[in-house]
């Protein structure tokens, strides 16, 4: 990317592990790269019972959502699948309310 | 200056808060101890973000990777011609102008516009997109038609890194060596001060197997160079003067774009090469402010390659890709004279 005193905000990545054959010689490109597996953010759609600013806190209780205590909504079994999945590699999310127009979301963003 | 260290001329090194917990230093002599003084960020628990360091436990197999952190183990044999002292970078958008258009015998282009699909922005991050290959035909485009093409390996980390993690699967080597380029330049690798210097030692020996592999296959290929401090300086200078045949290297500038003093540091590695080598080198990006000097002593080994001229050709359409590379070139006079 560059050489310099500061990295650009928008270009962050994990460094994917070498591949790696099964004999131990040239890559078998049947790895998965950590960065499709683990994206830098997504979107969980919620339903809120009243009007929230953005940037509230949104917890987890399992596979539930929570905004200040009341339920707002369920994660996917994918999305489940890449918080699971990402937090055995060290990577961990933080999810904060979004609202686009009418609808709202949670937004789970890398902790980095 | 944000985050900056330097290590002192005078060898009076003065640790940082985390530089007692950089093992890098253990690692001479391709980590001089001292560089581990610099270090602003903590080693430990990166999780491999943007940067491998010496505290990843994965760590040997990135150095089994490339072979360790020895520069020495690498020699490039395939040398090139001359070049002129501009070299404009043709954008995506300009590949179905006609090569006449351009008056360059020899021109650039960059990875992310060898792509079949360009890196995205999403969510404020960019992200490789799913599916993107390297298009094998992308010199058939008639902007190249008749010109001497150079591919400049650069780009934001999350292009070049995914490139050359799958390289091997995507046999990104042999694509590239097919396709007819006159030279490739390495990959810039990030070298970014305050971070682990295993980091930059693995980055720096990454884009030199980057060359290693085209050079085997008969690629003409430029290395490319980042130095931050004077021990990463005198590396390369061993290994330049260790491989005779490599006339060229190229130094990428894009963290420099809007960061004047951050072209100081990129300067003082231009003049040590200078100084200390007989290579030619290209400035890949800003130019501004070049050299006290050393444009006038050394002109004839400085080059420069941007995209910006016939970017704000494609854009503002106010004058000809020509006149925005005649007002390049000046540029790059009067700013070598003041």
């Amino acid at each position: 990317m560059g050489s310099g005193n500061k990295r650009k905000g928008n270009d962050i990545l994990h460094i994917n592990r070498p591949q790696k054959s099964a004999d131990g010689g040239d890559g078998c490109g049947c790895q998965k790269d950590i960065n499709q597996m683990c994206p830098p953010a997504f979107d969980v759609g919620i339903k809120l019972k009243r009007r929230l600013p953005n940037e509230t806190a949104v917890t987890r209780r399992g596979n539930d959502l929570f905004i200040l205590g009341e339920f707002v909504g369920k994660l996917s079994t994918a999305h489940v699948k890449i918080i699971t999945e990402c937090g055995g590699e060290g990577i961990h999310y933080t999810a904060r309310l979004l609202n686009k127009g009418e609808k709202s979301y949670a937004r789970f963003v890398q902790n980095t | 200056m944000p985050g900056s260290y330097k290590i002192p001329e005078d060898g009076a090194v003065q640790p940082t808060f985390y530089s007692g917990m950089c093992k890098s230093g253990d690692i001479s002599p391709h980590v001089h101890p001292d560089e581990a003084m610099a270090v602003l960020i903590p080693c430990a628990d990166r999780h491999r973000l943007n940067v491998v360091t010496c505290q990843d436990d994965a760590k040997e197999e990135d150095l089994a990777d490339v072979g360790g952190l020895d520069l020495m183990d690498v020699r490039l044999g395939v040398s090139g011609t001359a070049l002129p002292e501009f070299i404009p970078i043709i954008p995506r958008g300009m590949f179905r102008r006609q090569g006449c258009e351009i008056p360059s015998g020899t021109v650039g282009i960059v990875l992310n516009d060898i792509l079949t699909k360009k890196i995205s922005s999403k969510h404020g991050r960019y992200q490789w997109p799913k599916g993107s290959k390297v298009n094998r035909k992308v010199l058939e485009n008639s902007a190249f038609q008749g010109k001497r093409v150079i591919l400049f390996s650069t780009g934001p980390d999350v292009l070049i890194e995914t490139l050359w993690w799958d390289r091997r699967g995507a046999g990104l080597f042999n694509t590239i060596a097919t396709m007819g380029f006159a030279a490739v330049t390495g990959m810039n690798f990030s070298v970014i001060s305050g971070e682990c210097p295993f980091g930059h030692a693995l980055n720096l020996k990454k884009s030199l197997c980057y060359c290693k592999e085209l050079d085997e296959l008969g690629v003409w290929t430029i290395p490319h160079i980042y130095a931050i401090n004077d021990r990463q300086r005198e590396r390369w200078k061993k290994w330049l003067l260790a491989n005779p045949l490599v006339g060229v290297v190229t130094i990428n500038t894009q963290l420099q774009r809007k960061q004047s003093h951050g072209m100081n540091e990129v300067f003082r590695t231009v003049r040590f090469l200078l100084k200390n080598t007989s290579v030619d080198i290209i400035i890949h990006g800003r130019a501004k402010g070049v050299l006290d000097g050393l444009h006038r002593k050394f002109g004839k080994r400085l080059h420069f390659a941007a995209s910006g001229p016939l970017k704000n050709a494609l854009i503002r359409k106010d004058k000809t890709p020509a006149e925005y590379i005649e007002a390049f070139r000046c540029q790059i006079k009067a700013s070598s004279r003041s």
